[in-house]
């Protein structure tokens, strides 16, 4: 339909076209824009939540030596649950969104945890950030009961098996009742 | 002609088939939108194509289903050399949501060869542009 | 008899390089304009040469049920048609050799159509014979405007050799002037003939694929873009030496004269949307007959002259 309206329209888009320059300019996103999710490494205490959460199963965990956690952007499709589930906002949703790979396996991102070594045993049974920033957490409460933080971190370094065997299992019992 | 000068234009006139697989259409709506006046293709020579042997390259979206899944292989048979398949969106290249459903009929690497692959959901015009301009250095 | 100013040779063998390249620099200012008025930025210069070179190194197929000798000689017989017509046609001030007749001129600028009738159905895809069946109602409705309106120019100057009529528009004042209503049918048949919407209907890609030349791929593909690009040439050139003096002898006047042609077309075709089949058929065969049909008779009866 050609009108004055369309014709007026058309001029005006001859004199300035709208296009943006885009690959030889950079064209940022909005605010709030879910691009690809990626981790402090400084934060991330390997507790394995975004794992769970994760509704694609993008995210998975290796352990071995140790504990080796990787997002697969194929699989992955930026809801942001892992962001909200994280309890140190250790992964964010960053604005990057260009993630052409020629390779689908290097769309990926790793991150490695250490793990802590029972001190009895010698076997790696849990992340070491995690037990670090979990006695970190508990420092307050036991300040108000006069409890020093070495004695939990003494007693928390043995792994469950060795946790069973009598002369564990007593301290433990005497420091909860310590606890009341 | 000298193959270099050949392989030089041939990066410069892309023309683009657009196969939407059954998907949600999200991706679909993005590959339409680098299309639009914002994100112009004709800038570089694209052209969107109706017909399969007029194309270089294959876009194709969406998880494969069980039903369309011989129709792309005659598609991709009908694409004369060289050519190049995307696979844009995450359902393409691992299926997503759809993974354990019973219509899904594996990654698009299982059924045609791709050559370049674009996540996102959907992946913005502009990630799609820089999956295209990347994929012209394969041509 | 207007003797040439140029050797045979000479001539022979520039004028398709010339009408190849000038073509493809008018389809890219189609191109231009178009995307322009769409408020987009549109292909750089060299688009239509990266476009038919890549096609002419890529696979060609041909499909098992498709008719070999018409799938391979119809681009041939478009090729055919357009180059015919431009080894006769006068370029500003450089004269063919042989200047053929007007009739000689639409009979083989009747070819293309012809060759992509036949590539449709001798392809062998349902696609391409609804293609054809289209560019068949379209070339029996469009060749009466554009032939009555083409001889209205022949029948003023009492000759039918192109390049009296080039000629006797340097005394007589274009045509354009005194005969407007043809110029105006004749326009509308170039759009045609042109391939652009509101008649684009053949290579409806959204409809039908893409039409005729759904099978086509590769080379024989590459030699429809090259008569393509040469038709871009030739439709204008004939459009300004029928009815704008032929550029008053100056090549270039010709070509900023071709050069204004192809705008004004390229505005119609961004600002019109594409017709249905059944009201293309019905506009050209009403209105535009019926211009073309009143300046014919201003012509030969000499009622109403100006």
């Amino acid at each position: 339909m050609v009108n004055r309206q369309t014709i007026t329209e058309s001029i005006r888009g001859f004199i300035s076209p709208k296009t943006l320059a885009y690959p030889s300019q950079p064209s940022p996103p909005p605010e709030g824009f879910r691009g690809k999710p990626e981790f402090d490494s400084k934060k991330c205490v390997g507790c394995g939540a975004c794992a769970q959460t994760c509704p694609m199963g993008a995210i998975s965990l290796n352990d071995g030596l140790e504990r080796s956690i990787r997002i697969w952007y194929g699989k992955c499709s930026f809801c942001g649950r892992c962001q909200d589930v994280c309890p140190e906002l250790a992964i964010r949703l960053t604005s990057e969104y260009e993630l052409a790979v020629f390779d689908k396996n290097k769309a990926s991102t790793d991150i490695e945890i250490d793990f802590e070594s029972c001190s009895s045993c010698g076997k790696k049974f849990f992340p070491a950030p995690q037990l670090e920033r979990s006695f970190e957490r508990m420092k307050p409460i036991l300040e108000k009961r006069n409890i020093s933080n070495e004695e939990l971190r003494i007693l928390d370094r043995v792994c469950p098996s060795c946790r069973e065997r009598p002369e564990e299992f007593s301290k433990r019992k005497l420091f909860l009742l310590n606890f009341g | 002609m000298p193959r270099g000068i050949v392989s030089k234009l041939r990066q410069k006139s892309p023309w683009v088939m657009h196969v939407p697989c059954g998907g949600c259409n999200g991706c679909d709506i993005e590959v339409v939108a680098a299309l639009t006046p914002l994100y112009d293709l004709e800038r570089f020579g694209a052209l969107q194509k109706g017909s399969p042997r007029h194309a270089d390259i294959l876009a194709v979206t969406g998880p494969v289903t069980a039903q369309v899944k011989e129709r792309l292989k005659r598609v991709y048979a009908l694409v004369p050399n060289p050519k190049i398949v995307m696979a844009i969106g995450s359902c393409a290249i691992s299926g997503e949501v759809f993974a354990d459903g019973y219509a899904f009929a594996g990654p698009l690497d299982q059924i045609i060869p791709v050559d370049i692959y674009v996540p996102g959901c959907p992946p913005r015009p502009e990630a799609i542009i820089h999956g295209v301009a990347q994929a012209l250095t394969r041509l | 008899m207007i003797p040439s100013n140029i050797s045979s040779v000479a001539f022979y063998i520039l004028q398709p390089f010339f009408g190849f390249i000038v073509g493809a620099l008018f389809y890219w200012v189609f191109r231009k304009v178009r995307a322009r008025l769409q408020a987009r930025r549109g292909p750089p210069w060299y688009q239509t040469f990266a476009d038919v070179t890549k096609l002419l190194f890529k696979e060609s197929i041909t499909p098992l049920i498709a008719d070999k000798t018409i799938f391979f000689l119809a681009p041939m017989l478009a090729f055919t048609g357009y180059l015919v017509v431009l080894l006769q046609l006068p370029v500003g001030n450089v004269y063919p050799p042989f200047a053929g007749d007007l009739i000689v001129i639409l009979i083989f600028l009747t070819l293309p159509g012809v060759a992509v009738i036949l590539g449709g159905s001798g392809s062998g895809s349902p696609y391409g014979a609804i293609g054809s069946s289209r560019e068949t109602a379209l070339l029996v409705a469009s060749e009466i405007p554009f032939i009555i309106s083409a001889l209205v120019t022949g029948i003023q100057v009492k000759s039918m050799n192109i390049l009296r009529i080039v000629d006797a528009q340097n005394q007589f004042g274009p045509m354009a002037f005194h005969y407007p209503l043809a110029t105006a049918a004749f326009f509308m048949c170039m759009l045609l003939k042109l391939g652009r919407k509101p008649f684009d209907i053949p290579d409806a890609e959204v409809e039908i694929i893409a039409g005729p030349y759904t099978e086509y791929s590769g080379s024989l593909l590459g030699i429809f873009e090259i008569s393509n690009a040469l038709r871009w040439f030739v439709v204008p050139a004939l459009a300004v030496n029928l009815f704008f003096a032929g550029g008053l002898a100056n090549l270039l006047v010709f070509l900023i004269l071709c050069l204004i042609v192809v705008v004004v077309i390229s505005f119609l075709d961004a600002q019109n949307s594409r017709y249905r089949i059944d009201q293309a058929f019905t506009f050209l065969l009403t209105w535009a007959t019926l211009l073309a049909v009143i300046d014919l008779v201003r012509a030969s009866t000499g009622w109403l002259q100006w």
